[in-house]
């Protein structure tokens, strides 16, 4: 059931190296010139708001998103529905409260955001620190999943392969991080999200019409082939296993809602925008599409449980990470045309695209924020040249670590790391980003012990959570050592995070607080009408 | 019509800023550094700016917060309430998912209204500001030396 037949196989093999040439070339032909630190890092907001909108929503969509949900569709019907909304909503909140006065205050990077009322290096290097450790989970969890997948869709099984395949697929997307820049990597993401979207709209349309357009009859075999009947189609399904599951699922889908779009790796597209007005219009394309894309999600989630059951899916992956091919393959029916394997073939290498892209975003935020907001912020004056070599080099020694981590971690559960990653987006950036973009009596302290204390509340309570121990699905199965029975640290992390900003600015005193509110009111016209901007621009 | 103040211009990108509250040099060329001070208030035209941040807090306010409490409304239900969720409207759909899967509509119709409001009530007074203080810059600067 699982294998793929050979010639899907040969295809898919033909297809990757097709995308991998291909979008190296993209990137080669697009890249920046020598020595333009605003091209590198912003692309000279040379997009269109369709464009830029689409990269946005390729970054936002990574390849956890797609495999990662569409396997909580598939397994637990109803909760995945929910996170796939709570994905949406995370990039309409970040659209409706911060993507404007984000543009507006930050240049390059989510350091330079917060410089912008706080100069010095402190609050720099703390939001360079919190980039990374929110990043490195997410880009792990992309490449050892990447090994995985590859062997699934080819139908190879030895470890030495999966290990080449990380080393190799990792050492692509450093180049297209390191060649490309913003504005490579932008259409790379464009072209990622146009085949993912475009295969997916029709695998949707494929298996609606295997259920005669009707979405009822759609969901009611999903919950008769689930194994579990109608609590398929209601939610507590997937938190069962705690001991409040109610809780449980408020405060990880909360964390999911906060956390997602303030992922240094989406924020930093808002700064390629070159107006206000311009982000609206982007967000406006990129919010669409991710509610596409859920529609798409659910459908072929639900179609894959429908037509091939929860136990075989669950049986090929336990977190049913290959439930969006399986679904794929299944709305084909038995009998494959060569249109139809064509088709099966661009969804692979729509994933396989997804996976590339979305590390490489990721590893070029984190370089950008290590050459811009650590290296460069050392050196009163830095060439544009030498910044940009040392953002080149960055990406070298981000990607380096993170595919020797990737290779050691293959073998584990990845659920935690993604967790991780939300976790510290919800609890340490969207608290700093709020709170610095529009708390007027935020002080340097405030931020500090926001970025700082959210993200050490998440990795002390991390470890204690369901996903790392306790249970057979977890990443240490073999060992207990559970002391916060819930899946995500948000409930208590969360509200952490907040009061953390809030007694670091009280505690700072009156008299800070007031220099801050001036420093705020000289900026403000800056943060919100968008005054003058980046030399000229 | 442009909203760009400043178009692009083959100025040298400055160095990082260490106070970035400093106007980058080709809006303030270096001459200017020493007017800085007096940029300040002239940059606030308090009243306006007030009028602006009371638009953009009252749209991001009720724009946000109806997203969330919806949202949150809607989580609160499947978790508290399943009884409630699983009755089934018209076609045997249960309430939760044609409550779930209506939010995505929803969401279209919150894009455009926010689309709509900015458009309408927030950017003429954003670019009203932007033009008052490409004015003052030009007043206090080297006339039309900057960016133009």
């Amino acid at each position: 059931m699982t294998g793929f037949s050979d010639s899907d196989q040969a295809m898919s093999l033909v297809a990757f190296t097709a995308v991998a040439t291909i979008t190296l070339l993209l990137c080669v032909m697009t890249g920046p010139d020598r020595d333009d630190l605003d091209e590198f890092y912003t692309g000279y907001g040379s997009l269109s708001p369709m464009r830029n909108g689409l990269a946005i929503a390729g970054d936002y969509i990574s390849a956890a998103t797609v495999l990662g949900t569409g396997g909580v569709i598939a397994l637990y019907g109803y909760d995945g529905i929910v996170l796939a909304l709570s994905t949406a909503l995370s990039l309409l909140l970040l659209m409706f409260l911060l993507a404007e006065p984000l543009r507006n205050a930050g240049r390059f990077t989510m350091g330079d955001a917060f410089a912008r009322r706080m100069p010095g290096r402190s609050a720099r290097i703390a939001a360079c620190v919190v980039t990374l450790a929110a990043l490195l989970p997410m880009m792990l969890v992309q490449l050892a999943g990447t090994g995985q997948l590859l062997a699934f869709i080819l139908g190879f099984s030895s470890d030495e392969l999966k290990t080449g395949v990380i080393m190799g697929v990792g050492a692509l997307m450093i180049s297209y991080a390191a060649i490309g820049g913003m504005k490579g990597t932008a259409l790379i993401q464009i072209l990622k999200i146009v085949l993912l979207l475009g295969s997916g709209a029709v695998i949707a349309a494929m298996m609606l019409n295997r259920f005669d357009w009707s979405p009822g009859a759609l969901f009611d075999a999903a919950a008769a082939n689930s194994g579990v009947g109608d609590s398929f189609l209601s939610s507590g399904l997937q938190f069962q296993r705690g001991s409040q599951p109610e809780l449980d699922m408020v405060s990880s889908q909360l964390a999911v809602v906060l956390g997602g779009a303030c992922l240094p790796h989406v924020t930093m597209r808002m700064y390629t925008a070159s107006s206000a007005r311009q982000v609206r219009r982007s967000m406006s394309w990129a919010v669409s599409c991710v509610a596409l894309f859920v529609l798409v999600i659910t459908v072929v989630g639900f179609g894959a449980t429908a037509l091939i059951g929860r136990e075989p899916i669950a049986a090929a992956d336990p977190q049913g990470n290959t439930a969006y091919l399986l679904g794929s393959r299944a709305a084909f029916g038995t009998e494959v045309s060569t249109l139809e394997t064509f088709l099966f073939t661009t969804v692979t290498a729509a994933i396989f695209l997804t996976v590339l892209a979305s590390v490489a975003g990721m590893i070029l935020a984190c370089a950008n924020s290590l050459a811009h907001d650590v290296f460069a912020a050392r050196v009163q004056e830095m060439t544009p040249r030498r910044e940009m070599t040392l953002a080149r080099l960055s990406a070298l020694a981000v990607g380096l670590p993170t595919i020797l981590l990737a290779t050691l971690v293959q073998h584990r559960s990845l659920q935690p790391l993604v967790t991780l990653s939300f976790c510290i987006g919800a609890s340490a950036l969207a608290p700093a980003l709020v709170y610095s973009l529009f708390w007027r009596r935020y002080t340097r302290t405030g931020l500090l012990s926001t970025l700082i204390g959210g993200t050490l509340a998440v990795l002390v309570l991390m470890p204690g959570t369901n996903l790392v121990s306790g249970s057979p699905h977890s990443a240490f199965p073999e060992a207990d050592f559970n002391f916060f029975p819930f899946t995500t640290t948000g409930l208590v992390s969360i509200p952490l995070g907040f009061a953390f900003g809030w007694l670091g600015t009280v505690l700072s005193g009156r008299r800070k607080a007031d220099e801050q509110r001036r420093q705020y009111e000289a900026v403000e016209g800056w943060i919100l009408a968008g005054i003058t901007r980046r030399g000229g621009k | 019509m442009s909203y760009e103040p400043y178009p692009a211009n083959s100025h040298p990108h400055p160095p990082h800023l260490t106070y970035p509250w400093l106007p980058p040099p080709p809006a303030a060329p270096p001459a200017a550094a020493p007017s800085r001070a007096s940029q300040h208030p002239s940059l606030g035209h308090h009243s306006d700016l007030r009028i602006l941040r009371t638009a953009y807090r009252w749209q991001r306010r009720v724009a946000t917060l109806a997203a969330l409490g919806y949202f949150v409304l809607f989580l609160v239900l499947s978790a508290f309430a399943p009884g409630f969720m699983a009755g089934t409207v018209a076609d045997g759909l249960p309430v939760g998912l044609v409550l779930a899967l209506a939010q995505l509509p929803v969401t279209w119709l919150a894009i455009a209204l926010y689309e709509y409001t900015a458009h309408r009530y927030v950017d003429p007074l954003a670019r009203r500001i932007r033009r008052q203080a490409e004015v003052d810059a030009k007043r206090a600067g080297h006339g039309g030396v900057t960016g133009r």
